[in-house]
């Protein structure tokens, strides 16, 4: 009686091992969208720095139509972005983001954030042209910082799931 | 009325008959939790993923795709050409049920 018992309890516990490790398989697949890709390449944050600029210089310089123009090639030039960048990595994430990567990401937005702001002020108080360049030079080493600390923040969590 | 439990044996667990058997493959498991955080996912991003080949990710993609569980588009042809695939409605749903059941199996 005491052999069955404890066949059984092994039996359990090994349903529940191979349950956790099942558990532990799925959560490292879904962290791999955000996690398991190619470094972005070089020109990635000049891309946006020359983008970002160019919109300072399409919505406050130019004229009417002009704007609507340019405003368009922006659009055309984001959408290609995101289409090189979904080819580039092979994947598109949309589930639950890795915790370590909470941190780059807000630092993203709330850095945008900071960077419109001050493109707007410079705009009215300065010039439309010094805050195009400022803009390039924020957008750029905002990028550049933000694709630093996400290949960092993804290192330590690939090492949390191997 | 059903018999109460034995002394010193707990309740059982969920039925391991929830479990999708389809998904009770590692691969296929871990292919489906890919489709489940994305929008779409290429053949290579899976194959190096998985650590697959080509063709046992094809064999893979074709017992999702006969279960309803995965949809296959493929652009171009020859070395140029990508596969992407997308989960279903019905393979998500597989999906958490399945993820639910081991869940519960941990108690």
């Amino acid at each position: 009686m005491l052999s069955v018992m404890e066949t059984s309890r092994t039996h359990d516990d090994r349903e529940r091992e191979a349950a956790l490790q099942q558990l532990q398989d799925i959560e490292r697949a879904q962290a791999a969208t955000w996690l398991d890709h190619p470094a972005t390449p070089w020109w990635w944050a000049p891309y946006f720095a020359v983008w970002s600029g160019a919109l300072v210089l399409s919505v406050g310089y130019l004229p009417g139509w002009g704007s609507a123009l340019g405003n368009l090639a922006l659009v055309a030039a984001s959408g290609f972005l995101i289409g090189y960048h979904r080819r580039h990595r092979g994947t598109w994430p949309t589930g639950d983001i890795p915790r370590e990567l909470h941190r780059p990401l807000w630092m993203l937005l709330v850095g945008a954030g900071v960077v419109m702001a001050a493109a707007t002020a410079i705009g009215f108080l300065v010039s439309v042209w010094v805050s195009a360049v400022v803009t390039d030079v924020l957008a750029g080493l905002l990028v550049w910082r933000y694709e630093r600390d996400y290949a960092r923040a993804a290192e330590r969590a690939r090492r949390r799931l191997p | 009325m059903s018999a109460p439990p034995e002394a010193g044996h707990e309740a059982a667990p969920a039925p391991l008959a929830d479990l999708d058997p389809v998904l009770t493959a590692p691969k296929r498991l871990a292919f489906m939790a890919v489709l489940a955080s994305s929008a779409s996912t290429d053949f290579s991003f899976l194959r190096r993923h998985l650590g697959v080949s080509d063709s046992d990710l094809s064999k893979q993609a074709s017992a999702l795709e006969s279960a309803g569980y995965l949809t296959v588009t493929k652009d171009g042809r020859g070395r140029g050409g990508t596969t992407t695939f997308k989960i279903t409605k019905e393979g998500r749903r597989a999906f958490e049920r399945h993820r639910d059941t081991l869940r519960a199996l941990l108690g």
